[in-house]
């Protein structure tokens, strides 16, 4: 990765900031404030004046202008912490639009992405145009200002559309977080001719799909490092037979798998971070690196929640324990915008069309 | 192994099926508090009124006193036909009743028995505490001899269906001075003394009867101990001595029907590429294919278990390897309907339906009554011989 002193120094200053919001406010309280439900608007409002929402974009653009590295490690932290904003899909949402060389219209406000793989259906009318198509599962919609979509034109060109979320007849629904998950349908809903910008070539491959499996990896192993860390304590903490069950192997042979697939998880979506960068340049790679990191991730993701729920016992089982907050995230965020299977079989494809010749090269290439 | 069915066990399982059939409540069990204990307890008087109460228990305390094979016809049968789970009856008819047989005095069978077959009192267990949960020997209630009364003072957790329960099986230190296992008293406990107080415990899955107990001089009379003072660990051992996993049976058939429901909900279920059904994808159906065998497996290794029980006067330690076995196989089980029902499965109280809630619910059977791996040691020691 190259980047300047200056550059570094930002990241640290940008990751500093928002440990401090994070460690300060997101209390337990919190947490299960906004597990029964409720919007936690004071908290966003701390997260805006901290600047994080327009992290990734340019500073031209009036963001901080940090590199998709340091904003990824920043939800990282944001999932350990199991913030329960929709920081993540605000921050990519803003990039991408800024990237398409949209303004961002209410930067206080978050903002969410339909990550899907299915592309809505857009037509011109006169001076704007008409947007139909199904939205499934779109984080916090109703608490946003627009959700991001991706929508292709009859002649199959695709495009970014800004779509305002208050106009829209939502239907709730919540993961298995509680973490609130809207759909609407739109039939031929009416935009203005600047909420619709043409798509960079990564998102014309598959939508905004990658884009919320990159959000989701990270976060998977933010969350997955707070179970390891809880996972620990306990171990250190909890006595039987006269030891700190720490002391028995078979605890520690699950703690050490847990750290071994947390590690694996880590490099994959680092590597994927960094093709953010080049998505413009080579929409492929951003994309293959996508699905290792997702699935990777999915996978450490549904060991790592398991182990640890059993060095913790029947506690970790119960609401009193922090530790459902993480794992609770980790069985809802691996399969969501793309499970295991899905991309395994995206890779598999990719791989196969590539024919045997191109198999070694692409495996050393990164 | 060695288990046949004859003409009469042919015939016991016709009876058996055509009762159950006319009276299995229909009406779907309520989740929670008094309307619960109120199925569970009806659903016994029912079975009792005809006759099908305590199958396990011998005649003279009002059972049925059923051969491990008719037990076993029974407890299929049972599950089969949809029939409720014994929910909060379940520590009264498969513990606190099976001890009280073996260990009680003849007062506390007459007083105690024939309420339960009759579904009149729910028992609920004291053992687990919050530092004895895999080491259960380190518990620290604190009971002390009064006059003629124990005086209580402690905790207790993971108590399913406290706050329903009338009375508790319930394990106490009397004399902290003695080794571990020794100095501990199995006493019967009215949960309605005064000083004791039931908290319940939500769990993640959201409602689970789970609730700790606390006790402030709770002054429990000395004739509810049952064998001698101090001999406690003895009188919950002698409990294993009745159950020869024939009651465990009726969750595995129910494990064996989730799988039929998850070929079912693969059939009618579109699949990961969003075009066929989950059904036609190789990954999904190997997946099924393999539950299936592996419940199969599972009967066999019940079946082979039952049939070395007929013929020992307790039951060796290989009656734990079916229970690891259980709770990982309904762990996968429910992984997969969620793999089967993509996104939509993550939903809660959406077109998935229960499927969310049993996936994470279904973590505790790795946990409860004995973790995974308190198991393996079990299978590590006494029947592989390895050392402590």
């Amino acid at each position: 990765m190259n980047t300047t002193t200056e550059d570094a120094e930002l990241a640290a200053i940008v990751l500093e900031q928002a440990e401090r919001v994070f460690q300060g406010e997101v209390t337990e309280a919190v947490r299960a404030a906004a597990d029964g439900g409720q919007w936690p608007a004071a908290l966003w409002e701390q997260v805006g004046a901290a600047g994080l929402p327009l992290a990734l974009v340019p500073e031209a653009q009036g963001g901080a202008g940090v590199g998709a590295a340091t904003g990824l490690a920043l939800l990282r932290r944001a999932a350990f912490h199991a913030l329960p904003l929709p920081l993540g899909e605000t921050m990519l949402a803003h990039a991408l639009w800024s990237q398409a060389g949209g303004t961002v219209r209410a930067p206080q406000q978050p903002a969410t992405l339909a990550a899907s793989r299915v592309a809505l259906e857009l037509q011109r009318q006169e001076a704007g145009w008409r947007l139909s198509g199904l939205l499934e599962s779109v984080p916090f919609a109703t608490v946003s200002h627009s959700v991001l979509v991706c929508a292709r034109d009859p002649e199959g060109r695709c495009w970014l559309a800004c779509v305002p979320c208050a106009s829209l007849a939502w239907t709730p629904q919540r993961n298995l977080a509680n973490e609130p998950r809207l759909a609407t349908r739109l039939e031929g809903l009416l935009l203005p001719a600047d909420a619709v910008r043409a798509a960079p070539a990564a998102v014309a491959a598959l939508g905004l799909l990658p884009h919320g499996a990159l959000l989701r990896a990270h976060q998977l192993v933010g969350a997955m490092e707070r179970c390891l860390e809880l996972a620990l304590a306990y171990a250190r903490e909890r006595v039987q037979f006269g030891r700190t069950i720490s002391a028995f192997a078979p605890v520690q042979v699950m703690l050490v798998e847990a750290a071994g697939h947390i590690a694996a998880a880590t490099a994959a979506v680092e590597g994927a971070a960094e093709a953010w960068d080049a998505q413009l340049a080579d929409p492929d790679a951003f994309v293959r690196n996508v699905a290792t990191a997702k699935s990777r991730a999915g996978e450490a993701a549904g060991a790592v929640a398991a182990l640890c729920h059993q060095v913790h016992g029947a506690m970790g089982f119960t609401q009193e324990h922090a530790l459902h907050h993480f794992t609770r995230r980790l069985w809802s965020w691996r399969d969501e915008c793309g499970s295991e299977a899905h991309w395994n079989t995206w890779l598999g494809a990719a791989v196969c069309s590539r024919g045997g010749d191109a198999l070694w090269p692409a495996i050393t290439a990164n | 192994l060695d288990l046949t069915f004859s003409p009469e066990d042919r015939l016991f399982r016709e009876q058996v099926r055509d009762w159950l059939d006319d009276n299995v409540p229909r009406e779907p069990r309520p989740r929670d508090g008094a309307a619960m204990r109120a199925f569970d307890t009806a659903w016994q008087r029912r079975q009792h009124d005809a006759g099908w109460a305590g199958i396990a228990w011998p005649r003279e305390y009002g059972g049925r006193g059923l051969s491990l094979v008719q037990q076993m016809i029974w407890q299929e049968e049972y599950a089969r036909a949809g029939a409720p789970l014994p929910g909060s009856m379940f520590v009264a008819l498969n513990h606190g009743g099976p001890t009280l047989i073996v260990r009680g005095s003849e007062h506390q069978k007459r007083e105690h028995l024939p309420r339960i077959l009759r579904g009149e009192s729910v028992w609920c267990q004291g053992f687990s505490e919050p530092g004895a949960g895999s080491d259960l020997a380190s518990l620290r209630a604190r009971a002390v001899i009064d006059g003629d009364h124990l005086v209580v003072n402690g905790q207790k957790i993971w108590t399913s269906y406290a706050d329903q329960a009338d009375f508790q099986e319930l394990l106490v230190r009397t004399d902290p001075a003695m080794p571990r296992h020794k100095g501990i008293t199995w006493v019967i406990c009215d949960m309605k003394l005064p000083g004791i107080t039931v908290r319940r415990i939500p769990s993640m899955a959201g409602y689970t009867p789970f609730c700790e107990v606390f006790y402030d001089n709770v002054r429990i009379p000395l004739a509810n101990v049952v064998g001698a003072i101090d001999d406690g660990w003895n009188v919950a051992m002698s409990t294993l001595s009745f159950e020869r996993g024939t009651a465990l049976i009726c969750y595995q058939v129910e494990l064996e029907q989730t799988v039929e429901k998850l070929v079912h909900l693969a059939r009618e279920t579109t699949g990961p590429d969003g075009v066929r059904k989950a059904f036609a994808h190789d990954d999904i159906a190997c997946r099924l294919g393999q539950l299936r065998a592996e419940v199969a497996a599972l009967r066999s290794m019940t079946y082979v278990t039952i049939s070395r029980a007929q013929r020992q006067d307790v039951p060796g330690p290989e009656s734990t390897m079916p229970a690891v076995y259980f709770g990982e196989l309904l762990n996968r089980a429910h992984r997969l309907a969620l793999d089967i029902l993509g996104p939509v499965g993550l939903a809660r109280g959406g077109v998935a339906g229960s499927w969310p809630f049993y996936y994470l619910d279904v973590f505790k059977q790795v946990i409860a009554g004995g973790t995974s791996e308190i198991r393996r040691n079990i299978i590590g020691e006494r029947v592989l011989g390895l050392p402590r």
